[in-house]
């Protein structure tokens, strides 16, 4: 039964999305592309730059982080606030028994559909600096792996923390709390962003791999913690 | 007597739940049987939700335990509570769906079909839940919660906002739905008249307390009201002579005498009454409806 409630609580929150929150989802998306893709324009026909590559893939780098921890934390506050308001979270979790499961369900919808988005802004920017600048793709192996899997992972450890707190936080004081938290959570991303840039190539595979399984440990870790939190917290 | 000998669904053993301020439950244990539909009732904060939740698990308890028949496969709790937990971007149809996910892998439609037509919201089924009136909204609580099949389903108000011809088809669909094996209903309602026609046994909570745990019949029993005699062809004098000096607690009311004693001293004035060759149009033992039992119970600590 967990797995069926785990892909049935994936499945509403698809149905869901396409009713509420998409329309923001997609508004950000488009505001973000543009504004990056304008500034690059400038920056890289100004030809201030020493290393233009470096500024193309830091550019990513962030953007992937952007993506992921903004419109993860946008559809899982979204969802959690319906749960809350409609009061279904009590029923299910009455039915079930099973908080984790509801609340993996909740967190794999998020990190898939984030990054999903992050993995097409990521294409359309490459596209349109290829299409639009003439300017080559600047990828090799290391970042394509930091791109689409490094720093996915530790926006997805960050999301963890964040739909942790969005199930036990019932004050509503802690609204507040709640819009800065991904503010502190990309701070804590670009730190390890921070840490990776200024590794030399023989420390960087040890800092990837550390950064890497921390993360898949504290995505563990998390999800273990909602079992072991008593139901009448969450309402 | 409670039938003893159908399979326990659902043992609540000595629960206790304190808040930091009071304790909520005090001790309470009862059980629920297959084909048991169970009328918990109390006034308010008498401890009647938290009961709920416990058994839900939404709420842990301090000292006590709670077990399901674990023999039966994939024991199931429905629970239907006073928030109706519907996604109101949801249709109804979505709604439904969802729950059933949890718990089958195919053949969705036909039960959808099947509940939404039994409620009557098979021509609203895709319309989204907030545009539905609050009675739509509770009978789609209702299919939702029966069609996942549950051995044991917990019905906190379930008929507010229905109109009595709904409640009437959902109460012989309730009756018809336990006789099946394997089922039980746990019903809480403040609606007394509800719980007489669709409960067979009652529980009655006080003060975190059970105070009361029996059949129905055999609860109001021990809520002995008066002996209702209707006299024949006007021998009215004739039976308060034969009562004079011993039972003189009465009153005329219309075509009855209604006689206020212990319901021990009914055989002793049948006795008399026979003895002397009085004869009698009816002679009624009358019996505390629920609704007095409940005001009665609730009122005694008021004096």
């Amino acid at each position: 039964m967990k797995v069926k409630l785990l892909k049935a609580v994936i499945w509403k929150e698809s149905k869901l999305f396409w009713k509420s929150t998409f329309g923001i989802c997609l508004f950000y998306i488009i505001i973000l592309l543009y504004a990056y893709i304008a500034t690059s324009k400038d920056i890289l026909e100004s030809g201030m730059l020493a290393d233009p590559k470096v500024f193309v893939i830091n550019n990513i780098y962030v953007m992937t982080m952007l993506i992921m921890i903004m419109l993860g934390s946008v559809i899982l506050c979204q969802s959690c606030s319906i749960e809350k308001k409609e009061g279904t979270l009590e029923l299910v979790l009455g039915t079930t028994k099973n908080a984790r499961y509801i609340w993996l369900g909740q967190y794999f919808f998020a990190i898939i559909l984030s990054y999903l988005l992050s993995a097409i802004g990521i294409i359309v920017y490459i596209v349109c600096l290829r299409t639009m600048f003439d300017y080559p793709i600047p990828f090799s192996f290391l970042s394509i792996i930091l791109t689409f899997l490094v720093i996915p992972v530790i926006a997805s450890f960050c999301l963890s923390l964040y739909n942790l707190v969005l199930w036990i936080t019932k004050n509503q004081f802690m609204q507040i709390i709640y819009s800065a938290f991904p503010a502190f959570l990309l701070l804590i991303a670009f730190y390890c962003l921070d840490i990776l840039q200024k590794k030399s190539i023989d420390s960087y595979s040890a800092v990837v791999i550390t950064l890497s399984c921390f993360s898949i440990i504290g995505i563990f870790f998390n999800s273990k913690m909602i079992e072991k939190i008593k139901s009448e917290r969450f309402f | 007597m409670i039938e003893e000998d159908k399979e326990l669904l659902l043992a609540v053993r000595n629960v206790k739940k304190r808040y930091s301020d009071h304790e909520v439950l005090k001790g309470i244990s009862f059980n629920v049987r297959c084909g048991d539909i169970l009328g918990y009732i109390g006034a308010n904060g008498a401890g009647k939700t938290t009961t709920i939740r416990a058994i839900t698990g939404l709420c842990s308890i301090n000292e006590g335990e709670i077990t399901v028949n674990k023999n039966i496969k994939d024991f199931k709790i429905g629970v239907v509570l006073d928030k109706n937990g519907l996604y109101s971007q949801l249709t109804a149809r979505e709604n439904m769906e969802f729950y059933l996910r949890i718990y089958f892998d195919y053949n969705f439609d036909t039960i959808i079909d099947e509940y939404l037509e039994l409620v009557g919201l098979r021509n609203y089924e895709n319309v989204k839940v907030m545009k539905y009136s609050k009675g739509m909204k509770r009978r789609l609580v209702l299919a939702r919660t029966l069609a996942i099949e549950p051995n044991l389903l917990i019905l906190d108000e379930p008929f507010d906002g229905l109109d009595v011809d709904s409640q009437l088809t959902m109460i012989r669909c309730l009756k018809n739905w336990v006789k099946k094996s394997d089922r039980g209903i746990i019903y809480t309602s403040h609606n007394m008249s509800e719980v007489k026609m669709l409960c067979n046994r009652i529980v009655l909570i006080k003060n975190g307390e059970i105070i009361q745990d029996n059949l129905v019949d055999e609860i109001i029993k021990d809520y002995f009201k008066y002996l209702r005699i209707q006299p024949f062809h006007n021998n009215t004098d004739d039976i308060l002579g034969c009562i004079k000096g011993l039972y003189d607690h009465y009153i005329i009311d219309g075509e009855n005498i209604l006689i206020y004693t212990e319901k021990e001293n009914v055989e002793e004035i049948a006795k008399i009454l026979f003895s002397r060759k009085t004869i009698v149009k009816e002679f009624a033992m009358e019996y505390a409806d629920l609704n007095e039992i409940f005001v009665k119970e609730n009122s005694i600590d008021e004096g």
